[in-house]
């Protein structure tokens, strides 16, 4: 027999530039405590949670192994725990495939990022590259995104004027996001003056400096009403990693992106993603990826980003009605905040933003440099 | 289409025994700036007062010291604040004849020291506190032992306070003989 996976809680927190005032445990047990508040779930060893999964990042976190440290506000002492050091979509990919295997009924999936305990993240990113080469010229994540930004912009047209849409769209969305990240709105004239950070983005083309934490509770289809009376299925998973240098791959082919979407769209039965996806969620740490990776899911038909844009691509396809990743998300949590999302719209409670008739949702997370990894999920109410 | 390389004896690993090989040195180093939450930071803000404090289980009651959001075991936050010590009994040490650099002086403490577990005063069973011996009395103290029935008491330590006390663990120098 199949089974099916539902997501039957979510909780998070506000993100925000800096939460002075709690360590990182403070945060998730915050997301812990209304899980259990919510859904009432136990840790009963035959019927409750006995695995949970959580995403964090050892460098942000400077601490190795990360995830031992939380162990005791994610209810993970005495039951299995493991983590994932990716962006935590694959937590979520990772928690369905315990489920679909009949390994378990029940996963708590737990992430947080304090992206401002640190001096800098572009000194964390770049901590992520080769100590021999790569690394001391300089490479972190926002300057090889800039290389990847450059050759889109070259090769289809995009502007700094579409750019500079993209994150007017992203704050005005992000403003009716409850939890989104609170930030200045701005004008296109704004945004195209603002300076250059790793020419051709501007540092309002990034997202910003955030903390943030998320859980989730998953669960077997058929126990799912134990717990909530309004449940999210989650239908379609894929995951794939391109290669690590930088230099090997073809930073605009969607390699690794649209191998991620076919196993995930093989899964939910979805052969027209420009039709069969209600609402899509898109992990843009940086503007530019937005259209970029509006293309490699395939939503943009033969156009390419650009013109997709103009004809009014985002808004059709309720692309990032949440403001995004631009809007600011912690790395690592950006995928998660991405579901996150689909769930509460798929839910109904999206509030402002919220697409009526929804029945499918697609959220992206991605890791690495440039989009080393990418993973997407499908999501159905 | 794929150009024919030529093959040298560089292309055998075998041979890299003849080459030099090139080890490089370098320092990770990130600043971080660590909140310590409401927690954390009332125990470290009592130390300056020379006041050792634990959060206790609303549930199973167990005394935790430095204190923790949440109870691992009942899974449930941790609310009240009990005063523990500062005097109490050693339960166990180990002599650790290694000492890494602190991070931000550079400076190693000198070998070997002891890092013990103290029964503080008001604790019970595994509430152990862990700390420092103060190195002139390493030869002179005795652990407690607790197996089954028979109980063997520890020396009494008291704590040596730091003259000027910032908020870190560092305020308690080291745990001495109590006489």
């Amino acid at each position: 027999m199949t089974r099916n996976v539902s997501i039957c809680a979510m909780a998070q927190i506000k993100n925000q530039p800096a939460i002075w005032q709690h360590r990182f445990q403070g945060m998730l047990m915050e997301c812990f405590e209304s899980i259990m508040e919510q859904t009432q779930v136990t840790f009963d060893m035959d019927t409750g949670l006995r695995n949970v999964v959580t995403c964090s990042d050892d460098v942000f976190d400077a601490r190795t192994i990360s995830d031992a440290a939380v162990t005791d506000v994610v209810g993970a002492h005495f039951r299995g725990e493991e983590k994932v050091a990716q962006d935590g979509i694959s937590a979520l990919g990772y928690a369905m495939a315990c489920i679909l295997s009949g390994h378990d009924d029940l996963i708590l999936v737990m992430g947080h990022c304090k992206e401002s305990q640190s001096e800098s993240r572009n000194m964390c990113t770049n901590l992520s590259f080769d100590p021999f080469y790569s690394r001391p010229l300089g490479l972190d994540y926002l300057n090889a995104a800039a290389f990847q930004a450059r050759a889109y912009m070259e090769e289809t047209g995009l502007t700094d004027a579409h750019l500079a849409d993209i994150v007017v769209r992203s704050r005005q969305n992000g403003a009716h996001t409850r939890h989104a990240r609170e930030n200045e709105q701005v004008t296109a004239k704004e945004v195209m003056a603002s300076p250059l950070v790793a020419d051709p983005i501007r540092q309002m083309h990034h997202y910003p400096v955030t903390d943030w934490a998320v859980g989730f509770l998953l669960c077997c289809e058929e126990r799912a009403h134990e717990f909530t009376d309004n449940p999210v299925r989650l239908t379609g998973f894929g995951s794939c990693m391109d290669s690590y240098f930088l230099g090997d791959r073809d930073l605009t082919a969607h390699f690794a992106l649209k191998k991620a979407c076919a196993r995930a769209y093989t899964m939910a039965g979805i052969t027209d993603p420009e039709k069969e996806l209600d609402l899509v969620e898109l992990n843009d740490a940086c503007a530019y990826q937005l259209p970029l990776w509006a293309e490699g899911i395939g939503i943009t038909g033969k156009a390419r980003g650009p013109k997709w844009m103009e004809a009014g691509g985002m808004d059709k396809h309720h692309v990032n009605l949440s403001g995004g990743m631009l809007n600011g998300n912690p790395l690592m949590l950006g995928g998660l905040a991405r579901a996150a999302y689909g769930f509460t719209q798929l839910q109904g409670t999206a509030g402002i933003n919220q697409v009526t008739g929804l029945q499918r949702a697609l959220a992206h997370g991605t890791t690495g440099a440039a989009g080393q990894h990418h993973a997407v999920l499908i999501l159905e109410k | 289409m794929e150009k024919e390389m030529n093959v040298t004896d560089n292309d055998n690993f075998d041979t890299m025994a003849d080459q030099e090989l090139i080890v490089l040195r370098k320092t990770i180093s990130v600043d971080q700036k660590f909140a310590t939450g409401p927690v954390m930071g009332k125990f470290l803000t009592a130390l300056k007062d020379k006041r050792i404090l634990a959060i206790q289980c609303p549930e199973c009651g167990r005394l935790q010291s430095p204190p923790r959001e949440m109870c691992a075991i009942c899974r449930v936050r941790n609310r009240e604040w009990v005063e523990i010590g500062p005097r109490g009994e050693m339960r166990m040490m180990e002599y650790c004849y290694y000492s890494s650099p602190d991070p931000l002086t550079g400076e190693s403490r000198e070998t070997p020291y002891g890092a013990i577990g103290i029964l503080l005063d008001g604790c019970q069973k595994e509430e152990v506190f862990w700390h420092l011996l103060r190195p002139e009395h390493l030869e002179m103290v005795e652990m407690g032992i607790v197996m089954g029935d028979r109980v063997t008491r520890g020396t009494r330590l008291r704590p040596v306070w730091a003259q000027e006390r910032s908020g870190s663990i560092d305020d308690i120098k080291y745990f001495e003989i109590d006489e």
